[in-house]
């Protein structure tokens, strides 16, 4: 089998293929109105500080290990989960439209996300994949399901997948091409 | 006399790149340390202050000008943290 894509690390590598799978995010119809905005919002609050304490011991493990420059994309992370032009889009969406937390959050970060896509410049149309990246880790908390776990990956492997995005990558030690305890 | 409380200043952005993520990240920490409603505004368009995403999708490219508006009890003195860290490029 011939597999052509972009090379994210630079260089050689022999191992098995092994393919990331990219998130299901789409929701079904039952998992999008709620008769209950209130119960709602409280799931939201509770899974966006869950997402903060996550990313803020991601920025804690990278700055321990010097890998400065990845702490630095999780910080920007840390205030994009908690930027109110996401929240309060979401909060509005449940209130006003009756929204799931998951539907109102995907929502407004998918708004945000397509916001910055379509600026000019390159370096700040890029950051609609940290959007993603942050919706994605959100909206798998509200799922209640287990995120993918990277420790399955085997040692030597050769990761291909569609988009990776910083936060798996965040996991993966550079040094020596395998996951991190 | 809430309308006394309001305050603007015009600012230059000294930084090069513009207004990516880490500056914005910078001035978003600022700007929330204050309980005013501070606002920027940039070619047109006016945004929260206190939102990365706000900031970034205003498109500020260097060495623009800008305005920064507080409304509230606080509003002179985050004006003046706000200028002074655009004064510095964003050097905390």
């Amino acid at each position: 089998m011939h597999i052509n894509g972009i090379a994210v690390s630079p260089g050689f590598a022999l191992g098995q293929v092994f393919l990331i799978e990219p998130e299901q995010t789409k929701l079904s119809p039952d998992q999008q109105s709620t008769n209950n905005p209130t119960g709602e919002i409280l799931k939201l609050k509770t899974a966006l500080s869950q997402a903060c304490d996550e990313i803020q011991i991601l920025v804690n493990q990278l700055n321990g290990s010097g890998r400065k420059d990845q702490a630095e994309i999780f910080e920007a992370h840390l205030l994009m989960v908690q930027d109110p032009e996401i929240t309060d889009g979401a909060f509005q969406a449940i209130e006003e439209q009756k929204l799931t937390a998951s539907a109102a959050y995907k929502l407004a970060a998918d708004n945000a996300a397509l916001m910055l896509s379509q600026l000019e410049d390159e370096y700040l149309s890029a950051r609609a994949a940290d959007v993603r990246d942050i919706s994605q880790r959100v909206l798998q908390i509200l799922s209640g399901k287990k995120a993918f776990d990277f420790t399955k990956i085997p040692s030597g492997a050769v990761i291909v997948g569609y988009d990776i995005t910083p936060s798996q990558m965040a996991v993966i030690d550079p040094k020596s091409g395998r996951l991190r305890d | 006399m809430t309308a006394l409380m309001i305050k603007e200043i015009t600012l230059k952005l000294l930084n090069e790149e513009g207004m990516h993520a880490r500056p914005a990240g910078i001035l978003v920490k600022t700007a929330s340390q204050f309980k005013s409603k501070i606002e920027i505004q940039y070619n047109g368009k006016t945004v929260n202050a206190k939102s990365v995403l706000g900031l970034m999708s205003l498109g500020m490219t260097g060495l623009s000008d800008f305005v920064i508006k507080a409304d509230g009890s606080d509003a002179e003195g985050a004006l003046l943290a706000l200028q002074q860290l655009v004064q510095n490029k964003f050097q905390v």
